[in-house]
């Protein structure tokens, strides 16, 4: 399947239909998810309505991670397999996964204030999706400072893989340390220890989340073979005159 | 020639030059000992400044004198032509970027982890634990260059180089620096450091695993 | 929770909660909708610029 999308042109055709189609998803999943999130779930027995800003923090969180394991494993197709379109999907995702570790950041600092009284503490968990944000913009940064685009890409693929190291660290930084951050209660060995009633929604709005990021990455792959398709028109039309 | 033997050979040549040209270790040693007597008017403290906040500027000051140092590491072999001649010779490049961690290690990391009690005792910290710090800075620095080096590798050649190798190596450099600063505090105050310590050996060790790998594919890049 | 009308007021106040809950929905969607507008622009822009050229181009 992965080989399918390597040809530009195919990848062209077939996101075209797909993106209409898991954008309307995404949005038809967030009408479930959020009136469930904010008004059917119960409120949390101690924290009360402050606890519902799970359901944006969390999907959030997960995005984060989730997109850069993308960018790796993108990184890994350019270098290794030099996938077509390798180097594009991780140029499309870095943005979008930067923006919701912001997100995460910034609504977990929110969430924090209420339930911890602290805004920002330096436990490992905090301190390491940090860690993540900056490796994102180091990524970003990397991309923009090399003009050449195929040198680009491999030194950012060989930059995302070095940051990598911090995926496991994110994980299980409430594990290894004493953190004010609670422990996993969802993507554990034995299984989920939230209660259905929180669960559920949560995992509509993640499902909504992740096909809305989806959507934007595909999107942005798009613009990214539209703009090589211009620029080899342009180059070729320079030799030709 | 062996790789044992040209990667001596490297680990020399690149320490003469690290020392030569210039004194290498003169210029972080001097931003070094500067924030190191900054340090205390920046605490607004009369007297001594708290061993936590001592141990956190000393590790502060070395990290910032490795960018100092990183920024210079690769860029004047890329101009001279000296990374193609390695590139090209039999030894793996791998070898001859280890080669210059270790000779960056020893020509800068290690002189300014010996002059780091000074700067202990220019703050006040009583003496008694200045040798483990030094020691915590020592391997710390090892860990800094090591990690350092892959943004050094990945932004050689390129225009404003050293901001670009900031952005790209700070986040890397916390890890070693957030065990390194609670080792050097725990020293200085008389308490067990073992056991950050270690967590700072073993980011270096990981440090020198990752970096001759990464930084030789990130070389070979701007040679082509 | 009974409601004649609308959400009820304790709805919007989130229990007192409400400047930490609202601005965080307010961050994720806004962010969401910002990024679908961006790569919309230029995923337009891109379109033009190509039928642009391809149009400029064999005659």
């Amino acid at each position: 399947m992965i080989s399918g999308f390597a040809n530009p042109e195919r990848f062209m055709r077939l996101s075209a239909k797909l993106l209409p189609w898991i954008s309307g998803v995404a949005v038809a999943l967030f009408a479930v998810g959020l009136p469930w999130a904010l008004y059917f779930a119960p409120p949390d027995y101690q924290q009360h309505d402050s606890a519902r800003i799970m359901y944006v923090h969390v999907p959030a969180a997960w995005l984060a991670m989730a997109l850069y394991a993308g960018m790796a494993a993108a990184s890994v197709s350019s270098l290794v397999w030099r996938h077509a379109l390798a180097d594009v999907a991780a140029r499309a995702m870095a943005p979008i996964g930067a923006a919701f570790t912001a997100v995460c950041l910034v609504t977990g600092a929110l969430w924090g204030q209420p339930m911890w009284g602290a805004w920002w503490v330096w436990d490992a968990r905090l301190t390491s999706v940090l860690v993540l944000f900056f490796v994102y913009l180091g990524y970003l940064a990397l991309w923009a400072a090399i003009e050449d685009e195929t040198r680009a890409s491999r030194a950012a693929a060989i930059l995302c893989l070095v940051g990598a190291a911090n995926l496991p660290i994110v994980k299980f930084s409430v594990d290894w340390w004493n953190t004010l951050h609670q422990p996993a209660s969802v993507f554990r060995a034995d299984g989920p220890t939230m209660h259905p009633s929180l669960l559920h929604p949560l995992l509509v709005m993640a499902l909504a989340f992740t096909c809305a990021a989806a959507a934007l990455v595909l999107a942005e792959m798009r613009v990214f073979i539209l703009r090589r398709r211009a620029e080899s028109l342009t180059l070729r039309r320079r030799r030709a005159t | 020639m062996s790789v044992l033997t040209a990667f001596t050979g490297l680990f020399r040549r690149e320490l003469s030059l690290a020392w030569a040209g210039g004194g290498g270790a003169a210029l972080p040693a001097a931003f070094f000992l500067g924030m190191a007597a900054l340090g205390p008017f920046a605490l607004g403290e009369n007297l001594d400044v708290a061993p936590k906040a001592a141990a956190a500027i000393l590790w502060l000051a070395l990290a910032l004198a490795t960018l100092l140092a990183l920024d210079r590491m690769f860029q004047a072999d890329l101009e001279e032509g000296v990374l193609e001649q390695l590139a090209l010779s039999a030894n793996p490049l791998e070898a001859g970027a280890l080669a210059k961690i270790l000779a960056q290690w020893v020509a800068v990391g290690l002189p300014l982890a010996g002059l780091s009690p000074l700067g202990a005792l220019i703050m006040g910290a009583p003496p008694a634990g200045t040798p483990a710090l030094a020691l915590s800075l020592a391997v710390g620095s090892l860990a800094f260059f090591a990690l350092g080096a892959i943004g050094a590798a990945l932004a050689a050649g390129l225009k404003r180089a050293g901001l670009l190798i900031a952005i790209l190596v700070l986040p890397f450099l916390a890890a070693p620096l957030i065990f390194g600063a609670a080792a050097g505090a725990r020293a200085l105050s008389g308490q067990a450091f073992a056991e950050p310590l270690l967590l700072v050996a073993a980011t270096a060790l990981f440090g020198l695993a990752l970096a001759p790998p990464a930084c030789a594919a990130a070389l070979r890049l701007h040679l082509d | 929770m009974t409601a004649d009308r609308g959400l009820p007021s304790s709805f919007w106040a989130m229990d007192g909660y409400a400047w930490f809950v609202w601005p965080s929905y307010a961050l994720a969607f806004g962010v969401v909708i910002l990024l679908a507008a961006r790569a919309w622009m230029r995923h337009r822009d891109a379109q033009r610029r190509l039928a642009e050229l391809e149009r400029d181009g064999a005659p």
